[in-house]
C-alpha cells in the first residue's frame, strides 16, 4: 500500500542524480566509435566533459505487502579537457530511508583499455548518525583527457513516491539522457515536463501484464548558463517526472497527489498530529504581553516576536514535511525547530489569540520554480504563515531572526505561494517590496578648511532589504559599531572615523549609523582637497561587463532598490572648486542615474546629489540587460569623476 | 598532537578560523561576543603514549548570536582520537540546571577541505536550543588519543573574553618541551616536571586587524612535545622513517620516469618533463584515513590509480626523478596565504603540505638558467600540485615559508624565497586626450603569477564568454571609469603563467578642471596608510609588482608640466614614480613592490612609507593648464 510521502526517501539523492538506465543487471552499454572519437560539442567551446548518456530506471513494486521501489542510474562521460578531470568524483547521498545497493564504475581510456574502480577507491560517509544521512564517494583511476567515465547505481526505498524531477541538463552538454518507469497497474500517475530551452522531450508508454511502462528522454542539451547575478539551474534545465496520482484496484480508490487539495489533505493530517499535541501552546500564547501599541496586530507581533526570537531555528532539509513524531509540545519544550515546526507552532499560538492563521508553502527563487499545475509538496522547502490581523494580511516568516512583522525575506517575494487548506488550497504572490523603500541614504556635512584639510559628520540610512542584508538582531552592539567602523575606514580611505553609533530595528527594518570624518595629516595636499563625492555608496564598478550579445540568461537581482548620496561641501576662503562631476542623468525602463551639482560660489559651498535606482530585479529581455549595463556603466563614469577644491 | 595534513593545492590554502579551530586544536573558537566564564583544558600524557584531554567551559551569553556561534559545538574526532565522554548544560536566566539528552547530539564524519574526497575525521556535535542572553552553557568533554607525534597544541585565547582559564599539561617527562607562540598578555604560566600551568583571568576577546596572521585571531598558541625529536632534523629523520615503510622502488615506477623524460637530455629538462607529467597525469584527490593522513601512498599505487594527494604526488615526483638520476627530496611546508610556522618550536603538526625539493647540484644549471628560480640554499622547490608555472612559479601561499626538507638525518629547515617580481601586473595606457580633458587611446596588460594562473585557468576551463568577463573586470579595475572596447587576452609566456590583456579605451574627464589636473587612475598595490598606523601585529602581504606606464599626448595649447621624480625603497620593498616630457607627451612611469610576505616590526614603519609615498603619488594631480604649477605640497 501507498505510505506516507517522505521527504527523505527522494530529496537527498536529487542532488546528484542526472543519469538514466537499460536493462536491469545488464553492463554498462558497449562503447560506440563516435563516442571514442568525440573531441568537442559544438556550440559549447572549452566545454570540460559531455555527458554521453544518463539513463535511470525506475520501478514501484506493488506486488507483495511491502512496497519495494528501486532508482537505477547509469552514467557515462567524457572528459574533454583538464578541467573536465574533476569529474573523476563522484558523489551519491543516501540514507536510512533510500539504501544504495549497488555502485560500480570504471575509467575507459583512450586506448580503450577498461580499468574498474577498485573497491578501495570507494568510500561511505556519515554526514549525520542521528538522521541516518550518508555519503558515497568514488575516485575513478586514471583518468585523463579523452578518458570515458561509466558509472552505475541503484538506489532502493520502500514508497511509491519519488518526487524529485528528473533533470536532463547540466552544467556540461548532454547528449542523451533518459528516464524510464514501469509502475504498477494500480498506480495512476500523471506525466510532468518541462522544456524552457526548447530541448524537445520526447515520451512513450505501453502497458503490459507488469504494469505501465512510460519513457521520456531527449538528444543533445546544452549546457546550462553559469552567469553572475543569474536565475538557478532549475529555470533553464529540462525536466521530466512522472506523480503517483492515485491508486485503484478492486478494493481500494485512493487519491494520492492528483490535486492540490489531495496533497494539502495528506499534509493537514501530519500537521494536525502535531497540533493536537499542543500541550501548554496556548497558554502560553495568552500569557505572552502585547507588543506595543492595541488590538490584534500588538498581540499578534508579540507572539511572533515570541517565535522568531525565543524558538531556536534549526536548519534542516525536510522541507515542509514534518519530522515523525514532532509535536507543537515538543518544539516549545526543545525551544527549537525547523522551518515547519516554527512555523505550524506560531499558527497555533496566533489561533489561541483568536487570530485567523493559515499555514503557507514557498520556495525562494533562487532555489528553483514552482509549477502550480504540479501537485507535488516537495516543489516547496519552507513554511510561512498568513495571518488575518485587525483586516490586514501578513505574511509571517519567524525562522529568519533579522524579519519584522509581515517581512519577508527578498528570495520569497513576488514567488508563487500555497496556503495550505485540505478543502480548497490558494495560490497567492508573496508581496514585494517596492524598490524605493530597500534604500541606502547616504548624507555628508562636509567642510574643507584653510589648510586643505576634510572634515565633517556623515549618515547613512538603510531600510528593507539593504536594512535585512546588513543587521545582525541581537549583535553585541560594541561589534556593530566595529563593524561600521571598519566598514566606513574601508569606504574613506585617508580619513580618520570617529563617533561612530548604529541603531538597528529589526521590527521597522531599519539601519541608521552616523559618524564623524577628519582627513588625515598623511593624505593633506595642502593647495587642493580633492575627494570621492559618491562615498560611502560609490564610487561604483560596472557590474555587468559583458555586452548583451554574450550574455546567455536574464539578469536578476536580489531585489531591486534606491542608493541615494547627498554632500555638502563648503570650503575655507582661498579655495575654489577647479573639477567636479558632470551633472547627469539616464533614465530607462530598469531605473535611473541621476547626479547634480548645485554650486553656491558667495556662499563658498556646494551640494552634490547622486542617486541610482534599478526599479527591476529581472530583466525581461536582451534590451533590458543592456539597460541595465548603461545604468551601471554611467554610474561608473560618472563615480570616477572627482570634486577638486584648488588654492586660487 | 599532529592531526593530518590539510594537503594540500595551493589554491586549497584558505580556510575560515574555525575551521581551523576545530580541526587543528579540537574544539571550537567560536568568534562571538560571548564570555567564557570558565574554560579549563587539561592534558594528560599518559606512559602508554595516549593523552587524555579533559575540557571545560562555561559560557555565558551576551547577546543573541553569541547562541549560534556557540551551537552546534563541535569535538574533533579521528581514528585514532575518540571521545569517552560528552556532556552539555544549559542553565537559562531564573532557570535550574538542564543536561542535554542525547537528542541534542549527532556525529557527522567529514571529508575535510575541499578536494578531500574522503577522510576518517568526524565531529561530535551537540545543538543548544533557545537559551536567551544571560544563559550559561556547560560543556564538557574528554577526549583520548593515540597521538603519532609526539605534540601538541592549545589555543589560549580567542573570539570572546575568558574570566577564568586553566590549560594544564603533565605526564610529559624528561623531554618535555614547551613554546608560548604568539602575543597573549595576563598569562601566569608555572611549569612543573613533565608538564606545565597556564592560567589567567580576565583576558579580552580578541579582535585582530586586517590582515593579521590567521593565528592572531586566538592570541597565542601553547605548543607542546615531549618525545625524542626535539629538533627539526630529529623531525626529518621521523618523518623519513614514516616514509621508509612506503613501498618505493617498482619496475612501473622506473618505466614511468623514462616515459615522462622522453627526450629531454639536461637534468634540468628532465626535471620539467617528470613534473609536468606528476601535474597532468596524477590529479589532485586526498583520502586521509588514520596515519593516511601523514604517510603517502606508495607511489607505485599512485602512479597506477592516477590520483593523490599532495604527499602522494611529491613522494612519487621524487622516484621519478630518482629513476632519472635525479636526488630528490619530499619538503614538508605549511601551505598558508595568511599565516607562517613558529620555527622556534619543533614539531611536526605545523605542516600541512608537501614539496619536492631538489639539491642544484643535481641539475647543473648555469648560473643564467637559475636566475628567477624558486631557489634557497642550493635547493630548488617544485610543488606537483600546482597545475602551472613549470619551474619558475611557487604559489604565493608557499612563497617566504619554512620547508622541512626530509634527508633523513641531514633533515633541515629551510625558508622558501619570496618572488615578488614574478607576482607582477603591469599597465601600459596610451592615450590622446581632447581639449574637452576626455581621452581615448588604449590599455595593455600583463598579469604575472597568481592572477595570470587564474586567468589562464579560467580561458582553459570556462566558456569564452566567461574569461572575456574576467578579462574586462582587469582592464576596468586598471583604468576605473573608462569606456572598453574589443578586449582581447593572450598567453605571455608558460615559465611564469602568464597572460596579456589588451583593449581601446576611452575616458570621459583625464584631465579635469580649469587647472586641467591629471591624476592617473590606477589601482594600488600597498595597504592603507591609516591601517598601519600604531600597528603591532604583524601585516601578511602578497608580494607583488605593479608597474605602469601612462603615455598622455595632449592637444595644443596644453602645457608640458617639468620633469618631476620620486620614490623610496626600503626593506618592504620600493616605489618610484617619474614624469617626463616627450615633445607633446608626457609619459608617467611608476613601480611599486612588496617584497615581504610577512611584515613585522620594523618593518611595519618601511611598508609605511612604501604606501604612503604609492598613495601620495596616485592622488597629487599633474598640471597641465599653463599657468599653473604643479602644487608643491604642504
Amino acid at each position: 500500500m501507498p505510505q506516507a510521502i517522505g521527504r527523505g526517501t527522494v530529496l537527498w539523492t536529487a542532488v546528484w542524480l542526472c543519469a538514466g538506465v537499460p536493462a536491469r543487471g545488464a553492463g554498462f552499454p558497449p562503447v560506440t566509435e563516435k563516442e571514442r572519437a568525440l573531441k568537442e560539442v559544438a556550440g559549447e567551446p572549452n566545454a570540460p566533459a559531455v555527458v554521453l548518456l544518463r539513463k535511470a530506471e525506475l520501478q514501484v513494486d506493488l506486488a507483495e505487502e511491502d512496497v519495494v521501489s528501486s532508482l537505477v542510474v547509469t552514467s557515462r562521460t567524457k572528459v574533454l579537457t583538464e578541467a573536465g578531470k574533476e569529474l573523476g568524483e563522484v558523489a551519491i547521498g543516501h540514507s536510512g530511508q533510500v539504501r544504495l545497493a549497488a555502485f560500480e564504475g570504471r575509467t575507459i581510456l583512450p586506448d580503450g583499455r577498461i580499468i574498474p574502480v577498485p573497491k578501495d577507491a570507494k568510500f561511505q560517509r556519515k554526514l549525520s548518525t542521528s538522521r541516518k544521512r550518508l555519503v558515497t564517494t568514488i575516485a575513478f583511476p586514471n583518468v585523463e583527457v579523452g578518458s570515458i567515465l561509466d558509472y552505475r547505481y541503484e538506489l532502493r526505498f520502500d514508497s511509491i513516491y519519488w518526487l524529485e524531477p528528473w533533470v536532463f541538463s547540466e552544467r556540461v552538454p548532454v547528449l542523451h539522457s533518459e528516464i524510464s518507469y514501469l509502475m504498477p497497474a494500480a498506480l495512476q500517475v500523471r506525466a510532468w515536463s518541462r522544456d524552457p530551452l526548447g530541448v524537445g522531450v520526447k515520451t512513450d508508454a505501453a502497458t503490459d501484464r507488469r504494469g505501465h511502462r512510460f519513457r521520456a528522454w531527449v538528444e543533445n542539451v546544452p549546457s546550462v548558463p553559469q552567469e553572475p547575478s543569474s536565475l538557478p539551474l532549475q529555470f533553464f534545465a529540462t525536466q521530466f517526472m512522472l506523480v503517483p496520482t492515485g491508486y485503484v484496484n478492486e478494493y481500494v480508490n485512493l487519491r494520492l497527489l492528483d490535486t492540490w487539495a489531495s496533497v494539502c489533505a495528506a499534509f493537514d493530517k501530519a500537521y494536525d498530529r502535531a497540533r493536537k499535541r499542543a500541550g501548554p501552546v496556548a497558554q502560553k500564547a495568552l500569557a505572552i504581553p502585547p507588543a506595543a501599541g492595541r488590538g490584534q496586530k500588538a498581540q499578534a507581533t508579540a507572539l511572533f516576536a515570541f517565535v522568531r526570537d525565543e524558538i531556536a531555528t534549526t536548519e534542516d532539509d525536510d522541507g515542509v514535511h514534518l519530522r515523525e513524531g514532532v509535536t507543537l509540545e515538543s518544539v516549545l519544550a526543545a525551544r527549537s525547530g525547523g522551518s515547519t515546526e516554527k512555523a505550524l507552532l506560531l499558527e497555533a499560538m496566533l489561533r489561541a489569540a483568536s487570530i485567523d492563521a493559515r499555514i503557507v508553502w514557498a520556495l525562494p527563487r533562487d532555489r528553483g520554480l514552482v509549477n502550480d499545475q504540479l501537485p507535488n509538496p516537495n516543489a516547496f522547502e519552507r513554511c510561512l504563515v498568513r495571518a488575518t490581523v485587525d483586516g490586514e494580511t501578513a505574511y509571517l516568516d519567524p525562522s529568519e531572526r533579522s524579519l519584522g512583522f509581515g517581512q519577508l525575506v527578498a528570495s520569497l517575494e513576488s514567488t508563487e505561494a500555497l496556503v495550505v487548506d485540505a478543502k480548497k488550497p490558494e495560490w497567492v504572490v508573496l508581496p514585494e517590496m517596492a524598490f524605493d523603500r530597500n534604500l541606502r541614504r547616504a548624507n555628508l556635512d562636509l567642510a574643507a578648511d584653510r589648510q586643505g584639510r576634510i572634515s565633517g559628520q556623515g549618515n547613512l540610512l538603510l531600510a528593507g532589504h539593504h536594512a535585512q542584508a546588513d543587521m545582525r538582531p541581537g549583535r553585541d552592539s560594541g561589534k556593530a559599531t566595529e563593524t561600521w567602523r571598519e566598514w566606513l575606514a574601508g569606504s574613506f580611505p585617508g580619513y580618520e572615523v570617529s563617533g561612530v553609533k548604529v541603531a538597528e530595528s529589526a521590527e521597522a527594518q531599519q539601519v541608521h549609523v552616523v559618524w564623524s570624518l577628519r582627513q588625515r595629516d598623511d593624505d593633506m595636499l595642502g593647495n587642493e582637497a580633492r575627494l570621492t563625492p559618491s562615498r560611502p555608496l560609490g564610487p561604483l564598478t560596472q557590474r555587468f561587463v559583458l555586452p548583451v550579445a554574450q550574455r546567455r540568461s536574464p539578469v536578476l537581482l536580489e531585489f531591486a532598490d534606491r542608493s541615494e548620496v547627498e554632500l555638502r561641501l563648503r570650503w575655507a576662503e582661498g579655495f575654489t572648486v577647479d573639477a567636479a562631476p558632470r551633472a547627469t542623468q539616464r533614465r530607462n525602463a530598469v531605473g535611473e542615474f541621476e547626479t547634480a551639482v548645485i554650486m553656491d560660489p558667495v556662499a563658498r559651498s556646494l551640494t552634490y546629489k547622486r542617486r541610482l535606482d534599478m526599479t527591476r530585479k529581472l530583466t525581461q529581455d536582451r534590451e533590458q540587460y543592456e539597460m541595465m549595463r548603461a545604468l551601471y556603466g554611467e554610474a561608473e563614469r560618472n563615480d570616477a569623476q572627482a570634486l577638486v577644491l584648488l588654492r586660487r | 598532537m599532529p592531526r593530518r595534513w590539510f594537503c594540500c593545492g595551493a589554491s586549497r590554502v584558505r580556510r575560515r578560523v574555525r575551521v581551523i579551530a576545530v580541526l587543528a586544536f579540537g574544539v571550537a573558537a567560536p568568534a562571538s561576543a560571548a564570555t567564557l566564564r570558565e574554560r579549563s583544558v587539561q592534558v594528560e600524557i599518559r606512559p602508554d603514549g595516549s593523552v587524555i584531554e579533559r575540557t571545560r567551559l562555561t559560557v555565558r551569553l551576551d547577546a543573541e548570536e553569541d547562541l549560534a556561534a556557540w551551537s552546534p559545538y563541535p569535538v574533533s574526532l579521528d581514528e585514532h582520537r575518540v571521545i569517552e565522554s560528552f556532556a552539555a548544560f544549559i542553565q537559562r536566566p531564573g532557570g535550574r540546571r538542564e543536561e542535554l539528552d542525547r537528542r541534542a547530539f549527532d556525529t557527522m564524519e567529514v571529508a575535510g577541505d575541499p578536494g578531500v574526497l574522503h577522510s576518517s575525521r568526524s565531529l561530535r556535535l551537540v545543538r543548544f536550543g533557545f537559551a536567551p542572553v544571560g544563559s550559561l552553557l556547560e560543556i564538557q568533554h574528554v577526549v583520548r588519543e593515540r597521538p603519532y607525534f609526539s605534540s601538541g597544541l592549545i589555543p589560549i585565547g580567542g573570539g570572546d573574553a575568558t574570566e577564568h582559564l586553566l590549560v594544564e599539561v603533565r605526564g610529559g617527562g624528561a623531554s618535555f618541551r614547551w613554546r608560548l607562540d604568539g602575543e597573549e598578555a595576563g598569562l601566569t604560566i608555572t611549569p612543573a616536571p613533565g608538564g606545565l600551568t597556564v592560567t589567567a583571568t580576565g583576558l579580552p576577546a580578541l579582535r585582530p586587524p586586517a590582515s593579521s596572521p590567521g593565528s592572531s585571531s586566538v592570541g597565542a598558541v601553547l605548543r607542546y612535545a615531549w618525545g625524542g625529536e626535539t629538533g627539526w632534523p630529529e623531525i626529518g629523520r621521523w618523518y623519513a622513517d614514516l616514509i621508509g615503510g612506503v613501498p618505493r622502488g617498482t619496475a612501473a615506477v622506473r618505466q614511468a620516469a623514462m616515459s615522462a623524460a622522453g627526450g629531454a637530455s639536461s637534468p634540468g629538462e628532465r626535471l620539467a618533463a617528470v613534473l609536468e607529467f606528476v601535474r597532468r597525469q596524477v590529479r589532485y584527490v586526498a583520502v586521509e584515513v588514520g596515519i593516511g593522513g601523514l604517510r603517502p601512498s606508495p607511489p607505485a599505487v599512485v602512479l597506477d590509480r592516477g590520483w593523490g594527494d599532495c604527499k602522494d604526488k611529491a613522494l612519487l615526483l621524487v622516484d621519478l626523478l630518482a629513476a632519472q638520476g635525479i636526488e630528490a627530496h619530499p619538503a614538508l611546508i605549511r601551505a598558508d596565504a595568511d599565516d607562517r610556522m613558529d620555527r622556534a618550536f619543533p614539531s611536526l603538526d605545523q605542516f600541512n603540505h608537501m614539496i619536492v625539493a631538489v639539491p642544484l647540484s643535481a641539475l647543473a644549471l648555469a648560473a643564467k638558467a637559475r636566475e628567477g628560480l624558486p631557489i634557497a640554499e642550493g635547493l630548488l622547490f617544485v610543488d606537483p600540485t600546482q597545475q602551472t608555472g613549470a619551474l619558475r612559479w611557487l604559489h604565493p601561499a608557499i612563497q617566504e615559508q619554512d620547508a622541512l626538507v626530509i634527508r633523513g638525518a641531514q633533515s633541515a629547515l629551510v625558508a622558501t624565497p619570496a618572488l615578488s617580481a614574478q607576482e607582477a601586473r603591469e599597465i601600459d595606457v596610451e592615450v590622446l586626450i581632447a581639449p574637452d580633458g576626455g581621452a581615448s587611446g588604449s590599455v595593455r596588460i600583463v598579469l604575472r603569477g597568481g592572477a595570470g594562473a587564474s586567468l589562464l585557468d579560467s580561458g582553459a576551463t570556462e566558456r569564452p564568454e566567461a574569461t572575456e568577463a574576467r578579462v574586462r573586470r582587469h582592464l576596468h579595475d586598471a583604468v576605473p571609469g573608462a569606456d572598453l572596447e574589443s578586449p582581447a587576452w593572450s598567453r605571455v609566456d608558460t615559465e611564469v603563467p602568464g597572460v596579456e590583456l589588451r583593449a581601446r579605451v576611452g575616458l570621459t574627464d583625464l584631465a579635469p578642471g580649469a587647472s586641467r589636473g591629471l591624476v592617473i587612475p590606477s589601482p594600488i598595490l600597498t595597504p592603507p596608510v591609516a591601517q598601519l598606523d600604531g600597528r603591532r601585529l604583524p601585516w601578511v602581504l602578497a608580494p607583488g609588482r605593479l608597474r605602469l606606464r601612462w603615455q598622455v599626448a595632449l592637444p595644443p595649447g596644453w602645457c608640458i608640466p617639468a620633469n618631476q621624480n620620486q620614490g623610496v625603497e626600503n626593506a618592504a620593498g620600493r616605489f618610484r614614480q617619474t614624469v617626463v616630457a616627450q615633445g607633446g607627451t608626457v609619459v608617467v612611469e611608476a613601480e611599486a613592490e612588496v617584497k615581504r610576505r610577512w611584515v613585522e616590526g620594523a618593518l611595519l614603519t618601511d611598508l609605511r612609507d612604501l604606501a604612503l609615498a604609492e598613495q601620495r603619488a596616485r592622488r597629487t594631480r599633474i598640471f597641465l593648464d599653463c599657468g599653473k604649477a604643479s602644487p608643491t605640497g604642504r
